[in-house]
């Protein structure tokens, strides 16, 4: 019950929060702006500064919603885990503990704030500082609705995914800097998963590309729903989750790996490596990663909304035929709730999958995790893309409907997913002859190079 | 004035952190400095207007090579250590570099620099029409080229008007990257590709053994 309540007050806070987007782009406040400004400045300088100013106000809107939703997904997740172990969760402070995220942050901040002697003192806490821009520079281009975008770049996924990528040189820095074999060990293990994961990511995502032709972020939206910009050449009306189910759960597995949580939080495996990179942070500074983490939960679940679901489009079909009573129903129903609250609830269910995952799933070992990404999610997502590249070109050819289309792209990943089967079967089959078994030695070589 | 502003801080950034590189004396720090170099010509590229650039520099120069690089001094059996290191061919490093930084030089005040067809400006994303309607290039009427000057132009696609007659078109930065691998750079893309995929399904395969 708690749980549902925070959600729904998490869900509500962004709905309402939001709309500031809006009026940060909008004509009307950059109009008053300007009028305050009038007099006050030399008049070219103007518009200058009304830019400056809004982009500075979008930027804190985001920044603050982002913050809002992770403090209560921090609350929703510890409710939820518990409820999956039997337990109750916090509920001391406040009703049904609400207010409990606030009482953990002035905890972190009241803290001693310890740098190890033996530590860089610079790339220590520079780590600690630059772990979390990446994780929140990215949700300027995810979108909550028409025109609720900080900035619909034509490059959008490509940003996106450029910027996620370059958070492994903060753990760098915070493995290297803190001076300590476990946290070495740990920013090791953490960017060779992030690095490998980031191959099967970004392939499963290229076919939507394809279909969508488009790396925009609205655009990739559009391509999935009633609405279509002008020159768009693939499947109208129909989510990309349909029509790429395999590349949907490759892209799952792969974001549980690259944001580091349960079954794939090898680099903090606590009983291997104490708490790998960050180790040696106390505080604040500990925060700032725990921050990122939950950023990086919440950008990956709303990629996936942009990419799979639809992003701000509501969950109903648009019926082509019917009685027009149906449609005029169905029509109002998606109009009586804005975008934002679509794009939320999407992008939490998405959160409390990747939860769902983290209960009920035990930790991979180091050498099993490797050999997931390379031997099963690479080749499996290469298949892929071979598929949509066939299947969409044929359909464009020869003029497929939406139907037909849409059975192609089921019977093609229901053959993607009998092959894997088949040649996991088989690839088990050969191990088990040559008494093949994986004792860890490859983490254990890793370590001892690194001590040596 | 904010462009200029712009270029000033991302130069100086890109250059300083250029001699941090060179100039620490511990590995590790000198290849963060070389994440800075590289963050600071991706910013260069988004004031060019070259988004897309930007970008792949952003993802192979930071979230690839700088990792890699990274990863090899973590591999090395000095990983941990503050040893520092010194240079006994500085000498003959800064005359290299002096040699390169003359010839660069002359190359960029000998050459006459081609101009975009869209007049400096990168069109956005849904690409720019040029002739046909003069408002959305944000050009004024007399600097906008008359249609036989567009047809001169390269990256310009004529195209029937809803109208009538024919209309102008600048693609997108992306549309035209697209473009010109699927035509004038078809061999070298596809070979490239092919590259890449063969050390992909290497690296599967040596993972297999």
């Amino acid at each position: 019950m708690g749980a549902v309540c925070a959600m729904l007050a998490t869900t509500f806070a962004q709905a309402v929060a939001l709309p500031l987007l809006q009026a940060g782009p909008g004509p009307a406040v950059r109009a008053a702006l300007a009028g305050l400004l009038k007099g006050r400045l030399p008049e070219g300088g103007i518009p200058l500064t009304v830019d400056l100013i809004v982009w500075v106000l979008i930027a804190t809107v985001i920044v603050l919603v982002v913050q809002i939703a992770m403090l209560y997904t921090t609350l929703i997740e510890r409710k939820l885990i518990g409820r999956i172990q039997d337990r109750i969760g916090p509920n001391r402070v406040g009703k049904w503990g609400l207010t409990q995220p606030f009482a953990d942050m002035v905890k972190m901040l009241t803290k001693e704030d310890i740098t190890p002697t033996v530590a860089h003192r610079w790339v220590y806490n520079l780590g600690a500082i630059m772990v979390v821009p990446p994780s929140i520079i990215v949700f300027a281009v995810i979108p909550l609705g028409l025109g609720l975008i900080a900035t619909d770049l034509s490059v959008g996924f490509l940003f996106f995914v450029a910027i996620a990528s370059t958070s492994v040189i903060p753990i760098f820095m915070a493995g290297w800097g803190s001076r300590n074999k476990y946290a070495l060990l740990g920013a090791m293990r953490a960017v060779a998963q992030i690095v490998s994961y980031e191959i099967p990511q970004v392939l499963s995502i290229v076919g939507v590309l394809m279909l969508a032709g488009t790396l925009s972020m609205q655009g990739l939206i559009a391509a999935q729903g009633p609405l279509q910009a002008p020159g768009y050449a693939g499947f109208p009306g129909v989510w990309f989750i349909l029509l790429q189910p395999v590349a949907f759960v490759i892209f799952l597995l792969a974001s549980t790996a690259e944001i580091e949580r349960t079954p794939f939080d090898i680099p903090e495996a606590e009983s291997e490596i104490i708490a790998g990179y960050h180790t040696e942070y106390a505080g604040i500074k500990f925060g700032m990663f725990y921050l990122a983490l939950y950023f990086h939960t919440i950008a990956a679940a709303a990629l996936a909304t942009v990419l799979f679901l639809g992003g701000w489009q509501p969950p109903i079909p648009v019926v082509a035929v019917g009685p027009e009573a149906l449609k005029v129903g169905l029509a109002g129903l998606a109009a009586a709730v804005p975008p934002p609250v679509w794009f939320c609830a999407k992008t939490f269910l998405m959160v409390v999958v990747f939860m769902w995952l983290r209960g009920t799933l035990p930790r991979l070992r180091v050498d099993q995790l490797m050999v997931f990404a390379w031997k099963v999610l690479v080749p499996l997502s290469l298949a892929n893309l071979l598929l949509t590249g066939v299947l969409a070109a044929v359909a464009r050819q020869a003029g497929w409907n939406g139907l037909v289309t849409f059975a192609a792209f089921a019977v093609g990943n229901g053959l993607l997913l009998y092959g894997l089967f088949f040649l996991v079967r088989q690839w088990q089959r050969q191990s088990a002859a040559r008494q093949v078994t994986f004792d860890g030695q490859g983490s254990a070589a890793l370590a001892g190079h690194v001590a040596g | 004035m904010l462009a200029m502003i712009l270029f000033g801080v991302l130069a100086g950034v890109t250059l300083v952190a250029a001699v941090g590189v060179v100039a620490s004396r511990t590995i590790f720090v000198a290849a963060l400095w070389l994440v800075l170099s590289f963050l600071g010509v991706a910013g260069l590229y988004v004031l060019l207007g070259a988004g897309f650039l930007a970008a792949v520099q952003v993802l192979i120069y930071v979230g690839a090579i700088s990792v890699l690089i990274l990863f090899a001094v973590m591999l090395t059996p000095n990983a941990m250590g503050t040893e520092e290191r010194t240079n006994r061919q500085w000498v003959l490093g800064v005359t290299l570099v002096l040699v390169l930084f003359g010839m660069l030089a002359a190359l960029m005040f000998s050459g006459r620099w081609p101009v975009a067809a869209s007049g400096g400006i990168m069109p956005e994303a849904g690409g720019t029409l040029l002739v046909a309607s003069k408002q959305t290039t944000g050009m004024t009427a007399a600097a906008l080229p008359s249609e036989d000057d567009a047809r001169r132009m390269t990256g310009v696609i004529e195209r029937p008007a809803p109208g009538g007659g024919s209309e102008f078109f600048v693609p997108g930065p992306i549309t035209m990257i697209g473009r010109a691998f699927m035509t004038d750079y078809l061999l070298p893309f596809e070979l490239i590709s092919l590259i890449l995929l063969m050390a992909l399904v290497g690296a599967v395969v040596v993972a297999r053994e």
